[in-house]
């Protein structure tokens, strides 16, 4: 018997499959390292692990990568336009890692469950975390080659 | 004569219920694909298929076959099952009402067809439906099991443990080492408070079928009363996990919001101590729930080694 059928979720190989890691290492390389880092890993992983949902994790990618600019934006001309003080600013920022941090624990949860699907079919996953303690340590550096940029970008 | 390909299929069918009955989920699947790769326009495998995914957790597959088997099987009671089972797991009742109500239509003998609608009435608190549609199943079969598993679970819920303890005895009247029926006991000397039997009943499941997740709860449920710090860090994850995901990550980025919030209002207040403590509190609970998972896991594990060694 030749014939097997395929279910619809189920990963096919991918030319980057040997890359493939557990999202949870992003998770925490997201933390360790920098949201936008994070968010690129989190999209290479999506091809990796030939992920199922891989349309809405690129959407929650790009996502991601242009909110904080714009939530940015939106709160700078609050602030210029005086329709927020000046003393309210520390709390602001809570606003953008409150939404980093929504779409990386979102974008986890969702790789989680295509990762597991890619272990059950055989793909092994790469340990990450000498790359998270790599981005941890080289954080600052990272810092200050993005410059002024570093606070979307990381 | 007998197609070949058909005799092929009833062979490969009988194979996917063997696994079934021995709760081998993945086994199961591999041979329904065997099934649907012979002939992929029977409804039955796919529906099958769909309750067998869904049990994997695997959502977006499962009603892709649901609706397979119910394209090629619309007058199917049991397609309609599927597709309802399916919508049950995503939280869309009112549809999975829908396709229950109309398998009852379609074969109103099914006391199957009854207990699915009944689950979902449960689910929803509507408990006085869901033991009518109950009552009614057993109308249909006195000796089925499963309605009479479900009658249990629903008095458990309710907290009638006599009644919950009387439907289970029964099951396994009808159904000896029916292994729902005895998770149910085991829950029934939970709420009793008898630690000792509940444990035995888990371990008695747990000997014939390791991977059976109710009976895997109810030795985590156990282990959870016996052990309070652990049974704090279990209580929350259940109540996590009955919330669904997306609330669940309100819930937990609003908690880590908050107590952002509230450090640096202290900290920007001249209350710099106060600031420490909400961190440190804070760091704690991360470290607790950090820890947590893998010493429960540990504890479950250790108990289920020694379910090996003990003879039954």
């Amino acid at each position: 018997m030749d014939e097997t059928y395929k279910i619809i979720d189920e990963p096919a190989p991918t030319a980057i499959s040997r890359v493939a890691v557990n999202p949870v290492w992003i998770f925490l390389a997201s933390l360790f390292g920098g949201t936008g880092i994070g968010l690129v890993w989190f999209a290479i992983n999506a091809f990796a692990i030939s992920s199922a949902s891989r349309k809405s994790e690129l959407l929650y990618v790009l996502l991601g990568l242009c909110g904080t600019p714009l939530i940015f934006v939106i709160l700078g001309g609050l602030l210029q336009g005086g329709w927020l003080g000046e003393g309210l600013v520390p709390y602001l920022h809570l606003i953008i890692t409150g939404f980093q941090l929504l779409i990386i624990y979102v974008l986890h949860l969702s790789q989680h469950k295509s990762y597991e699907l890619f272990s059950l079919y055989g793909g092994v996953g790469r340990n990450g975390l000498l790359v998270v303690i790599a981005l941890g340590v080289l954080r600052p550096q990272i810092a200050n080659l993005l410059g002024d940029w570093s606070a979307l970008v990381l | 004569m007998s197609d070949p390909s058909d005799l092929q299929v009833q062979a490969l069918m009988r194979r996917a219920s063997s696994y079934l009955a021995q709760s081998n989920t993945p086994a199961a699947i591999e041979i329904l694909k065997q099934v649907l790769g012979v002939n992929p326009n029977l409804a039955a495998p796919h529906t099958l298929l769909a309750f067998l995914l869904l049990d994997q957790n695997r959502l977006h597959a499962a009603r892709h076959e649901a609706a397979l088997g119910l394209e090629l099987d619309p007058e199917s009671d049991y397609s309609h099952r599927g597709m309802g089972a399916v919508c049950v797991a995503q939280r869309k009742f009112k549809l999975a009402r829908e396709h229950f109500q109309q398998a009852i239509t379609l074969d109103p003998e099914d006391p199957d067809n009854r207990v699915a609608l009944a689950d979902l009435y449960n689910l929803e608190g509507d408990l006085k439906q869901a033991k009518s549609e109950l009552q009614q199943a057993l109308v249909l079969d006195p000796e089925n099991a499963e309605s009479l598993v479900a009658l249990a679970r629903l008095c458990l819920r309710q907290g009638a443990l006599g009644e919950a303890a009387r439907f289970a005895k029964e099951a396994l009247e009808a159904e000896p080492e029916h292994a729902a029926a005895l998770v149910v006991q085991g829950h029934v000397h939970l709420r009793q408070g008898n630690l000792e039997a509940a444990r035995d009943h888990a371990i008695w499941v747990l000997s014939t079928d390791p991977s059976r997740r109710e009976a895997l709860l109810l030795m985590a449920h156990v282990k959870a009363r016996s052990n309070p710090f652990i049974g704090l860090w279990w209580r929350f994850s259940v109540w996590l996990g009955e919330i669904g995901n997306q609330r669940t990550i309100l819930v937990l980025l609003g908690a880590y919001l908050a107590q952002r919030v509230a450090s640096l209002y202290a900290h920007l207040n001249g209350m710099p101590m106060t600031s420490d403590i909400i961190s440190y509190l804070w760091l704690a609970v991360c470290i607790y729930s950090w820890v947590g998972p893998g010493l429960f896991h540990n504890v479950v594990k250790k108990e289920l080694e020694s379910v090996k060694l003990r003879d039954f």
